[in-house]
């Protein structure tokens, strides 16, 4: 009985005890959750921190693996003040020192940098709050972060020295300067976001641009990352990075001849192209003038464009190689057919509304085979070969050699050109489509039309990037790729035949007298010329543009190389000037591309 | 009454071992409170300092891959000639397609 009481006495004073403590828990939790729960909440979030990791942008390089271009790492650095002055309070560094030890290092001298620092914490302008973190210095190099992540507090040589913290960013390097600097564009700066502009920088912006990582910690009262709020940082990933068909040797020595070409013929610009046929691997890319993308000194906006892609122009007599090619496929002439009986006057009107047409020298000529009409860009002949054509039939010869639509080129800012809608030809139009005028074409896609001769009736899409390097390592391999649905545009028979004539064309256009070039008779080349008068809105000038379209015939088909020449002084015929400048450039890369000879 | 003072005796035992107990439990409690939260304390610096020597890691090897690609350039090479005055060598690359008298056509 005694026993029972007491027990039960215990228990009651026990669970009065409990009772009032879970009160005063209950209490205390109201009160925290309710009464202080924004205090609480300001408190907690201020101990969450979340930074991106940044990571740099993919590199490009050439066919040997050499770079052309890169990111380099820099670092911008800010003062943490409440850091800065915890620290001091707490007795572990002085501000003095922290100056006196970054200052040389950021290239200030310690006055300079007490200066930015009072600047910030007591500004003039009376509006402007005082910062809790400011930036001290920008763009610093890694050797300056290494020196600046090492510096140690004097009084403890194995505490680093704290208060301030670094933001990665970059700088886009071209270390071949103006080397190649059309194709591979440039990159600008929005919000520390870099992306590209212009070139394959532009046009491969998303593999290059980089992944951004991010990392959230929640800190306990005392600073310390708290384990159990730990979540997984997300890595950041590299931009990848490109392979390119470029060769670098190649580049140089052809940007050099067309350096020279433009200066020697006095042009508005210039444009070299040299691809592989048989896959349509860029070698060579160079356009004049050109710019340094490092420096960027030029005041001519016009400069930074690429007008090789983005201007389309008439490439004027390289045209007839379509019109030749497409009468030959439908067997409606052969090399030998004589395409004039009587021959003709120099001029000839086709219609009562038009001027008459005329041949570049207007002058008689007696009956010619087809390939002596092409040999000598003869524009009645080929006015009359034109017009055997049916309408529809050239229209699609054309289209299939690419005329009016873009080549697929991964390069930005390539122009589809022009090429009218086959319903509203009349025979003026004829006339011009038939010597290559009447319609436009940006240089990638004269090339493109062109490299079916040389490669058998196909036509490649013409490409400058031939590997993918992903940040993770994974690599994606671009194959040759074939333009046309049906693949062939001529047939192979076709394409040999055209081959041939524009071999003799070459030979023919190597004068006896130039006997600098008579080696380069050793060589199974192809080649046409073409000169087209500019328009503008009133009609033709007196400007040309001068095209010069050769590929080389022997059995490996190395090559085929478009020479452009926009404006040459006194507007002068392609004889005078991309005649030469190809010859020239062919002169100078026929060794390094190992061209067999005949 | 000697029934109930053994009674007596055998709680006041109860009572002592049950309070003890309790006080074992309280004590090994908070020791093992004070053991956990050390360890979670130093994990949670080690754990920052393994994210702050791998992000390390990963900017020195970006910068080391932007140091080889700016190694591997045409102006480096060029500097590098320059510096140990290097020339080019001339090489006259014998070509097979020019027939078995190779060498005699060279010397022409």
């Amino acid at each position: 009985m005694f026993l029972n009481k007491a027990f039960s006495r215990k228990v009651k004073t026990i669970n009065i005890f409990l009772f009032f403590l879970g009160l005063i828990l209950v209490a205390s939790c109201l009160r925290w959750q309710i009464v202080y729960s924004s205090d609480f909440k300001n408190i907690a979030e201020g101990r969450i921190y979340s930074s991106e990791l940044n990571s740099l942008r993919g590199s490009i390089y050439a066919s040997d693996g050499s770079t052309l271009a890169y990111s380099e790492p820099r670092f911008d650095m800010y003062f943490w003040m409440q850091d800065i002055e915890k620290l001091e309070e707490w007795g572990l560094q002085t501000r003095e020192e922290l100056v006196n030890k970054v200052a040389p290092i950021i290239d200030l001298t310690p006055e300079k940098l007490e200066q930015i620092m009072r600047e910030f914490q007591d500004p003039q302008d009376s509006n402007t709050p005082s910062a809790d973190w400011f930036p001290v210095a920008k763009s610093l190099t890694a050797d300056q972060w290494r020196k600046l992540s090492n510096l140690k507090t004097t009084q403890n040589d194995a505490r680093l020295l704290q208060g301030y913290k670094f933001e990665y960013t970059s700088v886009r390097q071209y270390p071949e300067n103006r080397l190649l600097s059309h194709i591979l564009g440039l990159t600008n700066k929005n919000k520390n976001e870099i992306y590209g502009l212009g070139g394959v920088e532009q046009a491969w912006n998303g593999d290059l641009s980089p992944r951004d990582g991010l990392i959230i910690k929640e800190n306990d009262a005392i600073g310390q990352a708290i384990t159990s709020a730990l979540v997984p940082t997300i890595e950041p990933q590299r931009g990848s990075s490109l392979y390119t068909s470029i060769d670098k040797k190649l580049q140089k020595i052809v940007e050099e001849q067309l350096k020279s070409g433009v200066e020697r013929f006095e042009a508005k610009s210039g444009t070299i192209i040299i691809m592989d046929p048989k896959n349509g691997e860029i070698m060579a890319f160079a356009h004049y003038p050109d710019y340094n993308p490092n420096l960027r000194e030029e005041k001519n906006a016009e400069v930074y464009t690429n007008s090789a892609l983005t201007a389309p122009y008439e490439m004027g007599s390289v045209g007839k190689v379509l019109t030749i090619a497409a009468a030959i496929d439908l067997k409606i002439i052969t090399p030998d057919t004589i395409i004039l009986e009587n021959g003709h006057e120099g001029c000839e009107k086709f219609t009562h509304e038009l001027e008459p047409l005329c041949t570049w020298d207007k002058k008689p000529m007696p009956a010619m085979p087809a390939w002596e009409c092409f040999m000598r860009s003869d524009n009645i002949c080929f006015f009359h070969i034109g017009e055997k054509l049916k309408k529809e039939d050239f229209d699609k010869y054309l289209k299939g050699f690419g005329i009016g639509q873009i080549t697929g080129i991964d390069v930005t800012g390539e122009d589809p050109g022009y090429l009218p809608d086959v319903a509203n030809w009349n025979i003026g139009d004829i006339a011009a489509f038939s010597y290559g005028h009447g319609y436009l074409v940006n240089t990638a896609q004269a090339l493109s039309a062109v490299s079916a001769i040389p490669n058998k009736g196909i036509r490649m899409k013409p490409h400058i990037v031939k590997r993918v390097v992903k940040g993770d390592g994974e690599v994606i391999d671009f194959t040759a790729e074939a333009l046309t649905k049906q693949e062939r545009v001529i047939s192979e028979e076709t394409a040999q035949i055209v081959g041939e004539i524009m071999h003799r064309t070459y030979l023919n256009d190597i004068k006896d007298y130039e006997t600098w070039y008579s080696d380069l008779r050793n060589y199974k080349i192809g080649m046409k010329s073409g000169t087209a008068l500019i328009a503008n809105q009133t009609g033709y000038t007196s400007d040309v543009n001068s095209t010069q379209l050769g590929f080389d015939l022997s059995p490996e088909r190395k090559f085929i190389m478009l020479v452009r020449v926009e404006r040459p002084a006194g507007g002068q015929l392609s004889f005078y000037n991309s005649r030469i400048l190809w010859l020239d450039t062919f002169a100078a890369i026929k060794d390094h591309l190992q061209i067999p000879r005949k | 009454m000697s029934t109930q003072n053994k009674k007596k005796q055998i709680f006041k035992a109860l009572n002592k071992k049950l309070f003890f107990s309790t006080l074992l439990l309280i004590a090994g409690f908070f020791f093992v409170q004070i053991y956990i939260t050390s360890l979670v304390g130093t994990k949670s610096t080690e754990i920052e300092n393994i994210r702050f020597q791998k992000d390390n890691i990963r900017l020195e090897n970006e910068i080391l891959q932007s140091q080889i690609d700016q190694q591997y350039s045409m102006e480096n090479i060029k500097k590098v000639a320059e510096k140990y005055k290097l020339t080019e060598k001339y090489v006259e690359e014998v070509d097979a397609k020019q027939g078995p008298n190779v060498a005699l056509s060279i010397g022409n």
